[in-house]
């Protein structure tokens, strides 16, 4: 089986498709073409994108892309079809909070939270929060057959593999406790009351570390959420449910020069010690011998000297236009680029090779480096071809 | 090279910001290599006599980016000749913080223990930045004297939250320790004789705006920025007209190649069209105040190779 039926077959059997990898491979490219293809296979498919960046409107092509889905031009996808959709944590956390508190006083109170506000607008790090929360309603509830999931590179991608646990412990009961004042002291038992204890001294503690309001904001923000933490808690949960469900699959996007293969390298290590098996990797942009029918899949290897220029092969070719007195510095630029290019073509084999020793070799689609320099749409259409899915 | 005397200039100024300042963070969009890049900025301040800390922020474990290197550790340690390294996790940062901005390990320790106080801690982004400028202040508080701190960020991202993070907790806070520590921070970050924010891209269309769309933040931030360092430049292979490459590509003998020529022309006029966009933009911002620093693409199979080839490149005297 090669790559690309291997990476067909994912998108066959799975509800989510996580994509995962460092910066600057091409990963929401990647995440585009993936929900293109399953589209083309006939699926309703959903691409979501978590990353800051948003760049996946230009890769699509799509003028504006936010909260709420953006289909793609049905030319490009049918029989099936895809939605694209963008996540920014201000609004989505907004949208979250008038979902589960309906109680509009209530509601403005928590807006009006300098804690919540910081939190959900003037600081990163909710974006892997909120992206769990719309991966749950997205998967479970919204009837796509397929979700495709963009993540941010690197640190955040793992960040967002652990934020259902940190949320579910953040937002657990016992947590809400230390900060909701209790009413009635007299119906709880001893052990309660020990426990308040030690609430009021950490809350004293963090009042004299933090200073005395930031106390009655944190109690604040804790009570305007009080009674729906049990709701998040349960969310988070669930969330982590659906990320190591055996419907849910993760690819590993990676190019292959030597920092970025031993970036993969970690990806792989960090899901695996996380309990999730990532199942393929796409390599992009790999350079590769180019022949008359176009790319080869195996790149040149460093012994490989084949094909060296000389001067009497570019005299001849010359020679039919009558420039043979450029020969000596046309055959200077034909050696340097032969040059260039074959470093480039050893060091992407050295990289596919480490590649393929880490997930096994059948499970590795290659995408080779395009010649010419291309808009991001063609780059997509450049990643179908080579799942033998063009147009 | 294009403009010679510029870029003489520009590595002079990059040069003088190492020897100068304390911290040097390094920040541009994934994938334009930062931490090569930081790597190499490190050697080139050893070579400057200096001797400096390599700050990683959660860097995954991997191989060393400095020739004979070590792996990078948690602690601070010479992790490669005359080169200090750390690789500083932000877990242990967060628990650092509380112990040194708290009166006594007794009340640090009760508050880290405390699951309340732990969750918080860690739920809340500002302290997790705060806690990591914290531990930069410390290590360049430490061994700043003998040379740089350079701070090898995450994405571009990264280096806003970081400016963002003092001023969210002020805002949280409004007045006690933590908020005069964290106005103190603030300053530090926008104090140009001790901070420099080093922006790296690839001449290609979306890092190029990228970093341009970060220097508008950093500059709203009040961040002092500079030099920006442009890497994976391809110089042109000379003059070849379109009639003679279409020469050279119908003929069998020399097709193969042409085609490696093309793959260069289109390079090196993308690395001229991106470079000069670039240029006019930083000129039209900051006018002679940031200057650019050209580095040549590398296609190293080996990332601690690329570091000193590049660092060698900033030392280079013929231009």
């Amino acid at each position: 089986m090669s790559g690309a039926d291997h990476i067909l077959r994912l998108l066959g059997e799975s509800k989510l498709c996580v994509c995962v990898g460092s910066g600057g491979v091409g990963k929401t490219t990647t995440a585009a073409a993936l929900a293109i293809a399953a589209a083309r296979k006939g699926k309703r498919a959903a691409v979501l994108t978590i990353d800051p960046a948003r760049r996946l409107a230009q890769a699509l092509g799509v003028e504006k892309m936010g909260n709420t889905p953006s289909p793609l031009s049905a030319e490009l996808t049918s029989p099936g079809s895809v939605d694209a959709m963008m996540l920014e944590a201000g609004p989505a956390l907004d949208e979250f909070v008038e979902r589960i508190v309906p109680d509009e006083e209530r509601r403005q109170r928590l807006f009006n939270n300098r804690l919540y506000q910081v939190i959900a607008r003037h600081l990163g790090g909710t974006h892997e929060y909120m992206a769990v929360e719309r991966l749950h309603a997205l998967v479970e509830e919204s009837g796509y057959d397929i979700v495709i999931l963009d993540t941010p590179p690197t640190v955040n991608a793992l960040d967002f593999l652990d934020a259902p646990n940190r949320l579910a412990g953040f937002f657990s009961e016992k947590i809400t406790r230390f900060f909701v004042k209790q009413s009635d002291d007299r119906k709880k038992g001893i052990f309660e009351r020990i426990r308040d204890r030690a609430g009021d001294l950490a809350l004293s503690v963090l009042g004299r570390a933090l200073g005395e309001g930031f106390v009655e904001e944190l109690t604040d923000f804790a009570s305007a959420f009080q009674g729906l933490f049990t709701a998040i808690h349960d969310r988070a949960i669930a969330a982590d449910k659906i990320l190591r469900a055996s419907s849910t699959s993760f690819l590993v996007i990676s190019a292959t020069d030597p920092v970025r293969t031993a970036e993969a390298e970690e990806f792989l290590r960090t899901l695996e010690r996380l309990g999730i098996h990532p199942r393929a990797v796409v390599a992009n942009r790999v350079h590769t011998q180019r022949t008359r029918q176009g790319h080869d899949q195996r790149p040149q290897t460093p012994e490989d000297k084949s094909g060296d220029i000389d001067a009497g092969l570019v005299m001849a070719a010359l020679a039919p236009i009558g420039r043979t007195a450029e020969t000596q510095a046309v055959w200077e630029a034909l050696s340097m680029a032969q040059r260039q290019q074959r470093a480039l073509r050893a060091r992407d084999a050295k990289g596919l090779l480490h590649l393929e020793k880490l997930i096994g070799k059948d499970r590795v689609l290659v995408v080779p480096e395009l010649d010419e320099e291309v808009a991001d749409r063609a780059a997509v259409e450049h990643l179908l071809d080579g799942l033998g899915l063009r147009r | 090279m294009p403009e010679v005397t510029d870029e003489r200039r520009a590595r002079a100024r990059l040069d003088e910001v190492l020897t100068s300042r304390q911290v040097v963070f390094v920040t541009g969009k994934g994938g334009v290599g930062k931490s090569v890049v930081s790597a190499a900025l490190a050697l080139r301040a050893k070579e400057l006599g200096l001797r400096p800390v390599l700050f990683e922020c959660d860097a995954p474990v991997r191989q060393s980016l400095l020739p004979g290197g070590k792996l990078m550790t948690e602690e601070i340690t010479e992790f490669a000749p005359g080169i200090l390294g750390i690789n500083q996790r932000s877990d242990d940062a967060i628990r650092d913080y509380a112990a040194s901005t708290l009166p006594s390990k007794t009340v640090s320790d009760l508050l880290f223990e405390n699951r309340v106080a732990r969750l918080f801690l860690k739920a809340s982004p500002s302290v997790t930045e705060m806690a990591v400028i914290g531990r930069i202040i410390a290590v360049s508080e430490k061994y700043g004297a003998d040379g740089p701190v350079i701070v090898d960020l995450h994405a571009t991202g990264h280096a806003v939250s970081l400016l963002r993070a003092p001023a969210g907790i002020m805002k949280v806070l409004q007045r006690g320790a933590l908020f005069d520590r964290a106005q103190k921070i603030e300053a530090m970050l926008q104090d140009a004789s001790r901070t420099a924010f080093i922006t790296v891209a690839v001449p290609e269309e979306l890092p190029v705006t990228e970093l341009l769309e970060l220097h508008d933040k950093l500059t709203e931030l009040g961040a002092p920025i500079g030099p920006v360092i442009l890497n994976g430049w391809s110089k042109a292979p000379g003059d070849i007209d379109p009639a003679t490459l279409e020469a050279l590509l119908a003929s069998p003998g020399t097709r193969s190649a042409a085609r490696d020529l093309r793959f260069l022309l289109i390079q090196a006029s993308r690395s001229k069209r991106e470079r000069d966009r670039l240029l006019a933009a930083l000129q039209a911002k900051h006018k002679d105040d940031v200057s650019l620093v050209t580095l040549a693409a590398r296609f190293d199979d080996d990332g601690g190779l690329m570091a000193r080839r590049l660092a060698d490149d900033l030392g280079k005297k013929n231009l």
